[in-house]
């Protein structure tokens, strides 16, 4: 496994594809996807306050927001990579969702889903998604 | 953000902070994280720089017929080296600003407005002033103000001079650290504390504003910016000016129309009168505080639902960092005004219910300015 990428105070695992709208989606295996957001979304959000799940078993078109990570002061929506069925929230975020800045590529992983048609076209390397952070920090 | 303007602090906040547009100027966000600056203030003491506001002095013997005429509250009321908060109001009774006005005497006064406000407010001010024997300053530049806030605030501020402190709503000019500053016992978190402004037309108000606010810190305050002041205020069950009221906010229907703030049947002829006293009765919404019931961030602009209608408008909302409610002010019918009557909330892809609830949220034996310590 190579090495974390890291740009300045965030870190960009290297096991996983990111989306260029700050999610990371992490192949389990048997067509079972985990997705969350970067260590840079998270940071960028600041204290997250609350996750706006949706109802396990749906199906979601590509682009469709599958969830909503708020804030105190920002949200975000998070976007299906590809049409998808949601399996399982992680419910430990209704009572706890600053794991998402505490472990945002583990613990704060944010749902479950299964590929009803994978379709890269979304998704991208931790070295695209290392350029898309690098841009958006020499725009700040 | 050249063109946003900036307090005397400018420096330290961009060093220290997050800078975004607020109103206009550039000031921070935060310098740690909310939730700590946040519960700093309820438990122990914050700073927040609030030098954007605007500080304009009336003076004269018209002073205070002047400012009776431009605010909604009964001025003869108020006593000598007391600030009272109250609205000024447009001619359809809409809110040109919520402000704090400070009488020292009769002939004495000082006018504490919003910072996104100043400008229309000088104006005003001055448009007004023209009809009275009065001599007008505004020395928002030549100053700067801090609110130092929480249940150890006052025994901060009392460690740094040998005066007395004057009492809540209460001003006057004592010496802190070395420089003569105007305390106010006045400040918008919902605790104990005040607000210090430090006039000076020389070029040391940098330094000197500096000196005080390192002070401040150096004694234990949390430096703390808008956001904690946004959650803060919100808990207490404050309105912010551009969000929960503007001017096209009927006095009557915004909540803040009840004594001392507001005396609606006042003998003067205050501006917004005649429009105020012709809603009485006729009011159609109403400016509430609310919980949700369910779990759920509203926010500025999302849709209030009464019987699958839209019915109105939240204005403003949070997750509590104390109670870790979800909170917020909405405009409801005004039928559903009541303490525990219940309505609903557009939340992205939700509609949640939400119920009317007394401020502040907390529980005012444990916090807050009135707490049992």
């Amino acid at each position: 496994m190579a090495d974390d990428i890291v740009i300045g105070d965030y870190t960009i695992k290297t096991d996983r594809k990111y989306m260029a709208s700050h999610e990371w989606v992490k192949d389990l295996g048997n067509g079972k996807y985990k997705i969350g957001i970067s260590d840079y979304a998270q940071k960028s959000l600041h204290e997250i306050t609350y996750v706006q799940f949706e109802e396990e078993d749906t199906e979601f078109e590509q682009k469709e927001v599958i969830l909503t990570v708020e804030a105190i002061k920002a949200s975000g929506d998070i976007y299906a990579p590809f049409k998808l069925k949601l399996i399982e929230n992680n419910e430990v975020l209704e009572d706890d969702p600053e794991k998402i800045n505490e472990s945002p590529y583990e613990d704060g992983w944010l749902a479950m889903f299964e590929a009803i048609e994978y379709d890269d076209s979304l998704l991208i390397t931790p070295e695209e998604y290392k350029a898309i952070v690098e841009k958006e920090l020499e725009d700040i | 953000m050249s063109e946003l303007k900036k307090t005397i602090l400018y420096s330290w906040h961009k060093e220290h902070g997050q800078i975004v547009d607020f109103a206009g100027w550039a000031m921070p966000v935060r310098y740690s994280d909310i939730t700590t600056e946040h519960m700093a203030v309820r438990e122990n003491c914050g700073i927040f720089d609030v030098s954007h506001m605007g500080r304009i002095w009336i003076r004269g013997p018209g002073a205070f017929d002047l400012l009776d005429t431009l605010v909604v509250r009964d001025l003869s009321k108020v006593k000598e080296n007391q600030a009272a908060y109250s609205f000024m109001l447009n001619e359809r009774a809409g809110f040109r600003d919520d402000v704090i006005v400070t009488k020292f005497t009769d002939e004495e006064w000082l006018l504490v407005c919003n910072a996104g406000n100043l400008d229309k407010i000088w104006e005003w001010v001055q448009l007004h002033g023209k009809n009275f024997d009065v001599q007008l300053e505004n020395k928002s530049a030549q100053s700067a103000m801090f609110a130092v806030q929480g249940p150890k605030a006052r025994e901060i501020i009392s460690s740094m001079t040998d005066d007395e402190l004057p009492g809540r709503f209460r001003a006057g000019w004592i010496t802190l650290d070395g420089q003569k500053v105007l305390f106010s016992g006045t400040g918008y978190t919902g605790e104990d504390g005040g607000e210090i402004a430090l006039f000076d037309d020389s070029e040391e108000l940098e330094s000197k504003a500096l000196k005080l606010w390192q002070s401040f810190i150096d004694k234990g305050a949390e430096p703390c910016a808008l956001g904690a002041r946004d959650t803060l205020r919100l808990e207490a069950g404050y309105s912010l000016y551009g969000n929960d009221m503007d001017e096209d906010t009927h006095v009557l229907e915004s909540s803040l129309a009840f004594v001392p703030f507001a005396h609606i049947h006042k003998d003067r002829d205050y501006i917004g009168k005649e429009a105020t006293l012709a809603k009485e009765g006729k009011e159609e919404k109403f400016r509430v505080f609310f919980k949700l019931v369910e779990r759920g961030v509203a926010r500025h602009g999302y849709p209030v639902i009464v019987d699958g209608e839209e019915a109105g408008v939240v204005t403003s909302g949070t997750r509590s960092p104390l109670t870790k409610e979800f909170i917020g002010m909405a405009y409801i019918p005004y039928t559903l005004k009541e303490v525990g009557s219940r309505f609903h909330v557009q939340v992205k892809r939700k509609v949640l219910e939400a119920e009317v609830i007394p401020f502040p949220i907390y529980d005012t034996k444990k916090y807050g300015y009135a707490r049992e310590s």
